[in-house]
């Protein structure tokens, strides 16, 4: 996808801008659910963020790349998020508690029992699966990580790659039997 | 679909569900994923099941046992892999370990977002490690030649875009760790270590032969991994050819000696003193600035600077240094002026600080990762990125980034003193205090430790502790300006008025400069002694005139207006208040990199307050087209919106613009504002709840508030009787007054405070 010809198309056809627009709704909101649990917020940083970019991106001249401008945007409306959800607190918070604490995920309980199927099945192939994920959750960084398994960086993000195909497999497996 | 066709971000794609990239790879693959259909779509139908591995416990406890069942090791064994046995000599390297560590090189780059062009790959190969070089001629080198040619080598052979050099920094760092610190003439083995550990793949060692009538320097060139010399030079400078010209043309021959592309002989090579200067002497005072200031000894650090700028006033990295010592963004200017003088890293971290004192911290940000993307052991720019995401509030990145600077060098004293604060703003108070004990521990001659620890005391209201700890730092360092005047503002928070002044005024002996005048005012502004406040204010105004041609480059001389202002509006003179602010940002908008900051809030308030609500409205806008423009946070709109809605009564609307407002740069100023707007709203709870968090902080930012700050206990004693905490509302009222029996008559505040007293106590 050439986003910077799709922005130049935009800027002059109605039909592009839909194009435009809906794209960036969907890689926005993909984006900030990664980083708000709440849905609500995720809406309104997405909206807010959109709207910055509504106002201005047909007139502004935007000398490297579309995506990166977006994103600047999109950027910013997090920081300010992340400010009145500090003061709100009444203290200084780390952002993953802020969220964390407003999530609002609803837990699927056939996926939770097929997810525990494949689990057990990929641990026997790709045990390493198990133990990186294990340390991340209980709040290991990658590089503490790599340096205990003895992996780089690299290496590990392999691992879960190769995890992540092996666990869709099965997820759709489990799903049809 | 075929794919993305880019393995790369394929591999990162489930790090990313999970959460585990760091912040700068996050945005990388986010970029991608924008451009990228097909990994678009991936994350978003894996999206369900990722969330289920984050967040579901019954799945987090099946992941534990089975990893349980795997030998988990990940969260008990932390020890660091050891890269190399004790005993080598450069000659008997053990080739797998060396190989290892030139693949590790290529792989392991925990912060490497992605080599992204041909050059930075193979200068990403081809790393050399340049040892100090010896001024054999004059050993003792009492005009540091050996450090001048040092690092006048490793900036020129940096300008290659085919080679990576390690740093002086890095160098020192390594040998600090071999408990070598300081060491300058290392054996062969010694240098052969600390070149394998910077994972470089050449070394370069030499000396200074002769430097009368003529320099002469030698150099040999080494293979790390097989010791093989690959080449050597002698360079003899011509009567009076100076060390600049020396280093030139030994650049392009080491250049030639090692295994480079041709295109690297053929880049473009400025001369190294077109990137520094060809002042011999400036650069020496430099380097001696810029070894201050890593120790934290700001005021050496700036007079080196200033006395570099006296041999060459085009020097921008002596105006860089010293906009970082004196924190005063008005040296930028200048640095930016002559930038086309320095080196492309230098470059990046002028153009990054500018960017952050112009709120563009999204490209201020962007800089800083091109820096370590391209020198990945660049510690400094990891400490500047955890800095800046600091200030944004994003304090887990900020946690990341002073982590990865200790990575880099366990032994970053600053990296920990930072992390300290960060800590404390988690409210972890424990670990900032274990960090700085870490910190002591590296640097226990240093006075900064001391002060760092005493501030973190002091923003948490242990203050007895705070004064010792700023003691012991002025016992390792008498002179130690921050701690001087840390002391004096404690004395100030503890009613001891004559040792606070004393303080002040000694600080304002030691460094004649506007921030030590404005300090002369606090006292009167904490006791209500609003007429003597205004005129010491306005003495600093005239002195700050006098000593400079341009003061309202000097945040100092701003701040004097802005507490003028806030004195007049204290007083219900807002005519007065309003002349002053409005002066306060004529001034600001003068200086072109302060201009993005200066902000009218405060302007709109007092137009409001002074019954010019068209004329506020009127600026209202300009300052909402101004931030869409330039797309910057609203936060300050909302400021404005909040004291509009406060002038007119509608008190629940201004909190809710206050609220949106809320700053994440631990500002008292806003969160005081804040703290009032509940009072106004009636909800005392959460007024209570910030004015008791103000009271305990005795922090600069409190002490500038002057007698705002001092109002946090009448504002309490209001909260206080309105829940029927009648004692306690007593007490704050009783201390409100004690702290202003010399003040002003006819302070509004003070008087319904004697009121409210006279009733509670008649009960």
């Amino acid at each position: 996808m050439d986003l910077n010809e799709i922005y130049t198309r935009a800027r002059e056809d109605l039909k592009c801008e839909r194009e435009l627009f809906d794209h960036l709704t969907d890689s926005f909101g993909l984006f900030v659910r990664q980083r708000v649990r709440n849905r609500e917020d995720c809406e309104e940083i997405v909206q807010e963020a959109l709207g910055a970019i509504a106002r201005s991106f047909k007139t502004i001249s935007i000398e490297t790349s579309f995506a990166a401008w977006a994103y600047r945007i999109l950027e910013n409306k997090l920081r300010d998020y992340y400010r009145r959800k500090q003061r709100r607190a009444g203290r200084e918070v780390a952002l993953e508690e802020a969220s964390e604490a407003s999530g609002s995920w609803v837990p699927n309980p056939q996926l939770i029992h097929n997810l525990r199927t494949c689990l057990d099945r990929l641990s026997k192939a790709n045990p390493k699966y198990a133990q990186i994920l294990s340390a991340h959750l209980e709040g290991s960084t990658v590089e503490e990580i790599c340096e205990v398994l003895k992996m780089s960086k690299n290496a590990v993000y392999l691992v879960l790659s190769r995890a992540r195909k092996a666990l869709r497999a099965c997820l759709d497996e489990e799903e049809n039997c | 679909m075929a794919g993305c066709g880019k393995e790369r971000f394929e591999d990162m794609l489930h790090a990313y569900e999970l959460g585990m990239l760091p912040p700068n790879e996050r945005r990388e693959l986010e970029h991608h994923l924008l451009e990228c259909s097909y990994c678009l779509e991936s994350v978003k139908s894996f999206e369900e099941t990722a969330s289920h591995l984050k967040y579901e416990r019954s799945i987090r406890e099946r992941i534990d046992v089975l990893a349980g069942e795997c030998d988990k090791r990940v969260v008990t064994d932390r020890r660091k892999p050891v890269w190399w046995s004790e005993s080598k000599t450069w000659r008997r390297f053990a080739p797998a370990l060396v190989l290892a560590s030139v693949c590790l090189l290529l792989i392991l780059r925990p912060w490497n977002i992605g080599i992204q062009t041909t050059e930075e790959v193979l200068a990403h190969n081809n790393v050399l490690a340049v040892m100090y070089l010896q001024n054999l001629a004059e050993p003792d080198d009492p005009e540091r030649l050996g450090d001048i040619a040092t690092n006048l080598l490793i900036t020129d052979l940096s300008e290659s875009a085919y080679l990576q050099v390690v740093s002086s920094q890095r160098l020192y760092d390594i040998l600090k760790l071999l408990g070598r610190e300081g060491d300058r003439g290392v054996q062969p083995d010694v240098a052969s270590e600390v070149a394998a550990r910077a994972r470089a793949k050449w070394m370069l060692s030499g000396s200074i032969l002769q430097t009368e009538p003529r320099l002469i320097i030698a150099t040999q060139l080494f293979d790390v991994k097989t010791g093989v010399v690959v080449g050597s030079q002698r360079i003899v400078g011509e009567p009076e050819e100076d060390i600049f010209a020396l280093v030139d043309g030994l650049t392009i021959a080491i250049k030639h000696d090692l295994p480079l592309p041709s295109q690297a002989l053929t880049e473009p090579d400025p001369y190294v003193s077109n990137v520094t200067t060809s002042s011999r002497e400036a650069y020496r005072l430099l380097i001696e600035g810029k070894e201050y200031a890593y120790m934290h000894y700001l005021r050496e650090a700036a007079d080196c600077f200033e006395r570099a700028l006296e041999h060459d006033s085009t020097l921008a990295q002596a105006y860089y240094g010293l906009a970082d010592v004196r924190q005063d963004t008005s040296y930028l200017a200048k640095a930016l002026q002559y930038i086309d003088n320095v080196s492309q890293v230098e470059k990046h971290y002028i153009w990054a600080t500018h960017a952050f004192a112009t709120r563009d911290d999204s490209r201020g940000i962007e800089l800083l990762e091109t820096i370590v993307r391209r020198y990945p052991d660049e510690k400094e720019a990891y400490l500047r990125l955890g800095d800046a995401w600091s200030i944004l509030g994003d304090v887990d990145s900020a946690a990341s980034c002073y982590r990865e600077a200790i990575r880099i060098d366990p032994l970053f004293k600053n990296a920990y003193n930072s992390l300290a604060y960060t800590y404390d703003r988690l409210d972890q108070t424990d670990s900032a205090i274990a960090a700085l004990d870490k910190y002591i521990a590296l640097a226990p001659n240093e006075p900064n430790p001391y002060d760092s620890r005493g501030e973190i005391y002091a923003r948490h209201g242990r203050i007895d502790e705070a004064i010792q700890s700023f003691k012991q730092a002025l016992e390792i360092k008498p002179d130690f300006y921050p701690s001087f005047t840390n002391l004096g503002l404690m004395y100030l928070f503890k009613g001891d008025y004559e040792g606070a002044d004393s303080y002040f005024r000694e600080s304002l002996a030691m460094d004649a400069r506007p921030n030590s005048r404005l300090r002369l005012a606090l006292v009167s502004m904490r006791s209500g002694r609003f007429g003597q406040a205004l005129q010491i204010l306005q003495d600093g105004i005239v002195a700050d005139r006098l000593e400079n041609e341009e003061p309202e480059q000097f945040d100092g001389h701003l701040m004097k207006f802005v507490l003028r202002a806030a004195i007049y509006a204290e007083r219900g003179e807002f005519s007065r208040a309003l002349a002053e602010e409005e002066l306060f940002l004529k001034l600001c908008v003068k200086d072109s990199v302060r201009r993005a900051a200066c902000s009218p809030s405060a302007q709109i308030w007092l137009l409001a307050e002074g019954g010019k609500s068209s004329e506020a409205k009127d600026e209202l806008e300009r300052l909402k087209s101004r931030l869409e423009e330039a797309d910057a946070p609203m936060n300050e709109y909302e400021l404005a919106l909040g004291f509009l809605a406060r002038v007119e009564g509608d008190f629940t609307l201004a909190l809710e613009h206050f609220e949106r407002a809320a700053s994440a740069r631990s500002n008292f100023y806003e969160y005081f504002i804040l703290a009032e707007a509940y009072l106004n709203a009636g909800r005392m709870a959460d007024a209570i709840q910030r004015f008791e968090d103000l009271r305990s902080q005795y922090t600069y930012d409190r002490a500038m508030l002057g007698h705002w700050s001092v109002k946090i206990h009448y504002y309490l004693g209001v909260a206080y009787e309105e829940t029927g905490r009648i004692d306690d509302a007593v007490g704050q009222y009783e201390t409100y007054l004690d702290i202003l029996k010399d003040a002003d008559p006819g302070l509004p505040a003070a008087s319904d405070a004697v009121h409210r007293l006279t009733r509670l106590r008649n009960r």
